[in-house]
């Protein structure tokens, strides 16, 4: 595997920092989660699941291959614990607000002290530094932040909608392990460590938004809200099909494709105003509802399957059943299923990344909570049996 | 190199990451991303384009004089920042010849299913040779929609995440620039990083492909959730799928993204002064029962923030421990404080398109940000055949 001998240490909680952790580990790398009932547990322990900390399927997805050990940060033996297994550790991430880990006594210059050449990666909404430096965000706050929410939205609405996920910490998430490995290459060249301060509004801005942060940087202007339309020579939108919530993306980006469709639409689309590329795409209106009313009374998926196989780019709109159901993803079992301790039989999706010759991990079941403290403990620390359960005593380990 | 053209400001030493990293990247679509973001840790990165395809800054010259902008101009400037450009023309006598002699002075190569090059490559045989190609895919090379068309609206479709995407009164909405693909391009990047890696480490060249369906399906707990929580989610604009009240609110001069989680419940009903008095129930603590009647609680909260300046309102909640933040436009996140304080955007100087203001890489690493980069410069591809230009 790719990462194999790089053990990393991770103080994570929501979707950003686990999920990060949980690329890090299919990546081959040995992903110790640090947590503690005594202030410090993963919010998403709690989503679904009580006050059942092994229940959470929504926790358990975001760490798949993640090895968990509880110590109290807030006990100097524990803290002390933390410090020599951090040592040990060539990367620590975390997304927790900043300045969390500095108080309880795991900050940069201590870290770097027990390991001169550490690389450690911080995942805060806003950053490190600066006047907000502390505000508490989520995925969606940051969409909202970055411009994202408005700029997400049918141009004639009144309110900004976007969309309800979290964007922010997904992408995030998959920065930070190519962050992580990038630094691994600098040291491994230079032997020099880094302390990355990884914003998760700034990587939503240049991530998400590239072109207009360009355009607005260039121009001063604003970028229209355009909806389902194209901003280039295109024409696409997203058609209502028959059944409840049945849609087909359709999108037109060649006078062949525009002509294919004709020929499959018929009489309706074969007129003055809709026969080349630039005069429908004026007459844009028009064209949706030629299109509407064309797939009105059909199946999406059969729109989709005959426009594709005339060389028309469309989609249906999937939702999570169709997912479940769709041939594609279930193409070298990208859709697992596993049986995770805690909660039973789950299924989620694998990653979207495919090596040949294969050098992943498939994915292991979220370790219960302090699964592996004992272990980590005793193989890594050269801890024994007795000075283990003389911490567990004293309430380092909890 | 031609005389006239910029040259790109070189990232700051200690934020180089990637100094001595070479890719070939022969992209044309979106992936284009995946290059500019190793490009910005210091990668060497040439792009190979074939003539036709080339976009130049000059295009976007009248576009700072208020004239309309050249869509495809700007997202092919935005995506390249900081690479070096090449010209060849894949039908040419000869180019696959060429191209095959570029290759092994690159540490990776990374193309996509948009390309002109894909044709002319066979993954494979050029990682067996010892180099790792990464393919980013808009389904897959494999599997029923191998043959698909698969621009971002559609890969979107099919990824799920349109379906939740807009308001639930609408059609799905798609968003304002092509994010799945964005999406797959940073798992391009990670997968360039991890082949150098494993090259260098274990003398692994690998063929690495991703695809933007799966990518775009990994979100949202989308198929978990279908799967195990009984009902697959639903479209309902930015409404919190399971917490309440988290959602845009409207303000005096604008609007404010709030989120109350169960934590944050207490806190919020000490800054909402005054509440209806009925929310004092200890029954309204669990974010499931603020879901359940999001509609009523959201319509009470809303009639609250509309008394506050989007600033005002921030301050406040913030202050006591709530989540908030306000919905900017582009240009009020250009010029807002925490961004303006962190330095995320400088001013460079470009011969062409003069001074603007240019996003930079979004992380500060060891004390120091990597250095705004500026377009493509355009490099004879005969230099770099023999070597002679690095970035």
């Amino acid at each position: 595997v790719i990462l194999d001998g790089i053990r990393i240490l991770t103080f994570t909680t929501g979707i950003a920092g686990p999920n990060a952790g949980r690329i890090l580990a299919s990546l081959g790398a040995e992903v110790i989660k640090i947590e503690s009932v005594a202030g410090g547990i993963d919010a998403f322990r709690y989503f679904g699941a009580g006050n059942d900390l092994n229940s959470s399927a929504r926790f358990a997805e975001a760490n798949l291959g993640v090895r968990s050990v509880t110590i109290n940060l807030k006990d100097p033996a524990g803290l002390a614990v933390a410090r020599d297994l951090a040592a040990t550790c060539d990367v620590v991430v975390e997304n927790y607000r900043p300045g969390v880990l500095g108080r309880l006594g795991l900050g940069d210059d201590v870290l770097q002290a027990g390991r001169p050449d550490i690389i450690v990666v911080k995942m805060p909404g806003l950053g490190s530094s600066g006047p907000m430096k502390g505000y508490g965000t989520w995925g969606a706050l940051l969409n909202a932040y970055t411009g994202l929410t408005y700029l997400w939205n049918h141009p004639d609405a009144t309110v900004p909608v976007g969309n309800q996920g979290v964007f922010p910490d997904y992408l995030t998430s998959v920065l930070a392990p190519m962050v992580v490995v990038s630094a691994l290459l600098r040291r491994r060249s230079t032997g020099a460590g880094a302390i990355i301060d990884l914003a998760q509004s700034e990587a939503t801005a240049f991530c998400a938004l590239p072109v207009s942060m360009l355009e607005v940087g260039l121009t001063g202007e604003d970028p229209p809200r355009v909806g389902n339309r194209s901003r280039g020579p295109e024409l696409q939108g997203v058609y209502r099909c028959l059944g409840d919530e049945r849609w087909c993306a359709i999108r037109i980006e060649s006078q062949a494709q525009l002509d294919a469709l004709r020929g499959i639409v018929g009489p309706a689309l074969d007129v003055d105003d809709m026969r080349g590329l630039d005069v429908a795409r004026a007459n844009h209106d028009a064209f949706d509802a030629i299109v509407s009313v064309w797939t009105a009374d059909r199946d999406a998926a059969a729109v989709m399957t005959e426009l594709q196989e005339h060389g028309v780019p469309a989609g249906l709109v999937a939702s999570g059943d169709d997912l479940l159901a769709d041939p594609q993803l279930d193409r070298l079992g990208f859709i697992r299923h596993l049986d995770q301790p805690g909660v039973g039989p789950m299924v989620v999706p694998g990653l979207p990344l495919t090596i040949e010759p294969p050098i992943l991990s498939e994915p292991a079941p979220a370790a219960l909570l302090g699964a592996d403290t004992d272990d980590v403990l005793r193989t890594i620390l050269s801890l024994g049996e007795d000075e283990i359960a003389t911490l567990r005593d004293n309430g380092a380990l909890r | 190199m031609t005389a006239s053209q910029p040259t790109p400001t070189s990232p700051s030493p200690a934020a180089s990451l990637l100094a001595d990293v070479h890719v070939l990247d022969l992209t044309a679509g979106s992936a284009q991303l995946a290059g500019r973001l190793v490009a910005e840790l210091g990668a060497d990165v040439l792009l190979l384009v074939a003539g036709e395809q080339a976009a130049d800054a000059g295009e976007l010259v009248a576009a700072r004089s208020g004239e309309p902008v050249d869509i495809g101009v700007l997202r092919a400037l935005a995506l390249n920042s900081g690479k070096l450009r090449a010209y060849l023309d894949p039908a040419a006598p000869g180019a696959g010849k060429r191209l095959a002699g570029l290759v092994p002075g690159f540490d990776a190569v990374i193309v996509d299913d948009a390309s002109p090059w894909l044709d002319l490559l066979d993954p494979a045989r050029v990682a067996q040779a010892g180099t790792p190609v990464i393919v980013a895919h808009g389904f897959a090379d494999t599997g029923p929609y191998a043959a698909y068309r698969s621009p971002d609206i559609v890969t979107m479709a099919l990824g799920g995440l349109l379906f939740i995407s807009g308001s639930a009164d609408r059609a799905p909405c798609a968003p304002p620039e092509p994010i799945g693909e964005y999406f797959a391009a940073i798992w391009a990047s990670l997968a360039l990083a991890s082949a150098v890696w494993a090259a260098r480490t274990t003398g692994t060249a690998a063929v690495y492909r991703i695809s933007t369906q799966e990518a775009i399906a990994t979100h949202e707990h989308l198929i978990r959730a279908a799967a195990m929580d009984g009902e697959p989610i639903v479209r309902n604009g930015s409404q919190h799928k399971s917490v309440a009240p988290a959602n845009v609110f409207p303000t005096k001069d604008g609007w404010v993204y709030i989120y109350v989680s169960r934590n944050h419940w207490e806190p919020f009903l000490r800054s909402w002064d005054p509440h209806p008095p009925v929310y004092d129930d200890a029954r309204w603590l669990p974010n499931s029962v603020r879901r359940a009647d999001a509609v009523a609680l959201n319509a009470a909260v809303a009639g609250w923030t509309q008394t506050f300046t989007s600033r005002d309102l921030v301050t406040r909640l913030q202050g006591d421990g709530v989540p908030c933040l306000t919905v900017n436009r582009p240009s009020d996140f250009l010029a807002d404080d925490q961004v303006v304080a962190r330095k995320l955007f400088e001013t460079v100087d470009d011969p062409t398109l003069g001074s603007y203001a240019q996003i930079r890489f979004p992380a500060v690493i060891d004390g120091a940000r990597p250095a705004a980069t500026l377009p493509l410069r355009t490099v004879e591809l005969a230099e770099r055949e023999l070597g002679q230009v690095r970035s």
